[in-house]
């Protein structure tokens, strides 16, 4: 059986009028109550992430699960070849690895914009200097990185 | 890319808890409803109520327990459309709080003269009496725009068996209900809150021709700590909009004095009907919570009690626990 979590919807319940008492009143709820927390992307947008972790590829399978269009590339030679392709509003990556985002971005049509993910508070320091958003790792969680490609698709890019 | 590799390695950390629960899922899925998907509940109820509030004079001399297992359900028929329904069983007991015997409402009592009881059931003994309830079967409609979903919805409620009402201890009214009503719920954009609502108008089988329509309403917010751990807080409010007081003089004989004997001016069919009759309003506020084992098993609790009341009994507390059960369409 494909058994599913379908609840993001699900938050709904039934009132039903249940009298459990005499001289009083309650209420019973039927229905499937909470779910599961499922972020959801309102913009869908093509993302493109760089990285050779578990980390980096399980981040693309939550913005792929919210909705976007992910590729996960974890070579310097796809992420090259990806850019190239100009199909991406966004690509992320760490911050360290700018030169090959920027290469790759330079020559590509319509470039991405990239959203570097800083390690360090330096990091992040020098990266807010030459981008508007910055994730940081020790801190944001998929919420964020969603929001900030959120803002960024709302943008136009 | 080794720093990609460490900074995501908090991503990982943080969500690889979640990941594993929800592997199974993608966005498109957990959006939309499809037609097979269901859902099966078994939940408990404990339930101690205590003072009678009518018209500002208080009532503090029984209480009762209740104990209810309600087993519910729903089936989505398509994308939108989604029937549901509801059998509790429920037992309960009446307890004197004083030594004179608390009231207990007996139909035997040698005070019925003018009317008598056809139903000589006595409930109020102390002792555990039990039925199946009200069985529930509806329809709800699923619209969703954005973070919002809506879910209008009718049902019917009907008594599943011939349970007595005149009783301290009594499990319902013994009536037939329709509530039409709605669900609204809003899950933010990028938030761990999520916001519900549900408003419903219930139509009441009429006792002695008398209008208890009334109003259902339950408002929550919750926080999901996890992906599959939320925890709530909620109000619960039914207000009936008419219905008369406890103290009303409909239920005493024709020209009893005042104030009134009791019971011996209460032989009234009026009293016997009067559970049925009073206008119930009450106001709870409670905490919940939710956490998924799986994606096909999730366990629910709630505790909550009365913060305001009128014509009803106070709920001192009450406790829920639930298991649901979850089967994905096609």
């Amino acid at each position: 059986m494909n058994v599913r979590t379908v609840l993001l919807t699900g938050l709904a319940t039934t009132l039903i009028a249940g009298n459990a008492y005499a001289c009083g009143d309650s209420l019973y709820r039927v229905g499937k109550g909470v779910s599961y927390r499922v972020y959801t992307a309102p913009l869908p947008g093509s993302v493109l992430v760089y990285g050779s972790s578990e980390g980096a590829e399980q981040l693309a399978a939550e913005l792929a699960r919210s909705g976007h269009g992910v590729r996960f590339v974890d070579s310097d030679e796809d992420l090259q070849s990806e850019l190239g392709s100009g199909a991406y509003d966004v690509v992320i990556a760490a911050f360290s690895d700018q030169p090959a985002v920027q290469a790759g971005t330079s020559a590509a049509n319509g470039a991405p914009v990239f959203l570097p993910v800083a390690q360090t508070d330096e990091e992040e320091a020098r990266a807010r200097q030459d981008y508007e958003r910055v994730m940081v790792a020790e801190d944001d969680e998929i919420k964020h990185y969603l929001k900030a490609i959120h803002q960024t698709l709302k943008g136009g890019r | 890319m080794d720093c990609l590799k460490n900074s995501l390695a908090h991503v990982s950390v943080s969500w690889l808890a979640s990941l594993a629960l929800i592997a199974t899922i993608n966005v498109a899925q957990a959006q939309e409803q499809r037609r097979g998907d269901a859902s099966l509940r078994l939940e408990f109820q404990s339930i101690r109520t205590g003072t009678f509030v009518a018209d500002g004079a208080d009532f503090d001399y029984w209480t009762t327990d209740t104990q209810v297992a309600l087993v519910s359900g729903d089936y989505a028929i398509n994308d939108r459309w989604t029937v549901f329904a509801a059998l509790p069983y429920v037992r309960k007991r009446f307890n004197s709080e004083v030594p004179w015997g608390g009231d207990p409402h007996n139909p035997n009592d040698p005070y019925w003269i003018d009317f008598v009881p056809p139903d000589t059931r006595f409930w109020d003994d102390g002792s555990y009496h039990g039925d199946f309830q009200d069985f529930s079967i509806g329809l709800s409609y699923r619209v969703v725009k954005g973070p919002v979903t809506l879910n209008p919805y009718i049902s019917y409620g009907v008594p599943a068996t011939d349970y007595p009402f005149f009783a301290k201890a009594a499990i319902g009214k013994n009536l037939w209900t329709i509530p039409v009503g709605t669900t609204i719920s809003y899950v933010p954009y990028f938030s761990d809150w999520h916001f519900n609502g549900n408003l419903a108008y219930v139509f009441s089988e009429k006792p002695m021709d008398a209008n208890v329509d009334y109003w259902l309403a339950h408002l929550s917010a919750g926080y999901w700590f996890k992906a599959n751990l939320t925890v709530n807080a909620f109000l619960s409010l039914k207000y009936t909009l008419d219905g008369v007081s406890l103290l009303s003089p409909i239920f005493l004989d024709e020209g009893a004095a005042f104030p009134p004997d009791y019971p011996g001016d209460f032989d009234t069919e009026e009293w016997w009907q009067h559970d049925r009759l009073i206008g119930n309003r009450n106001l709870n506020f409670g905490l919940s919570a939710d956490y998924f084992f799986s994606p096909e098993w999730k366990v629910s609790g709630s505790a909550y009690q009365s913060v305001w009341v009128e014509e009803t009994t106070e709920i001192d507390y009450a406790f829920t626990i639930a298991l649901t059960r979850f089967f994905g369409g096609k």
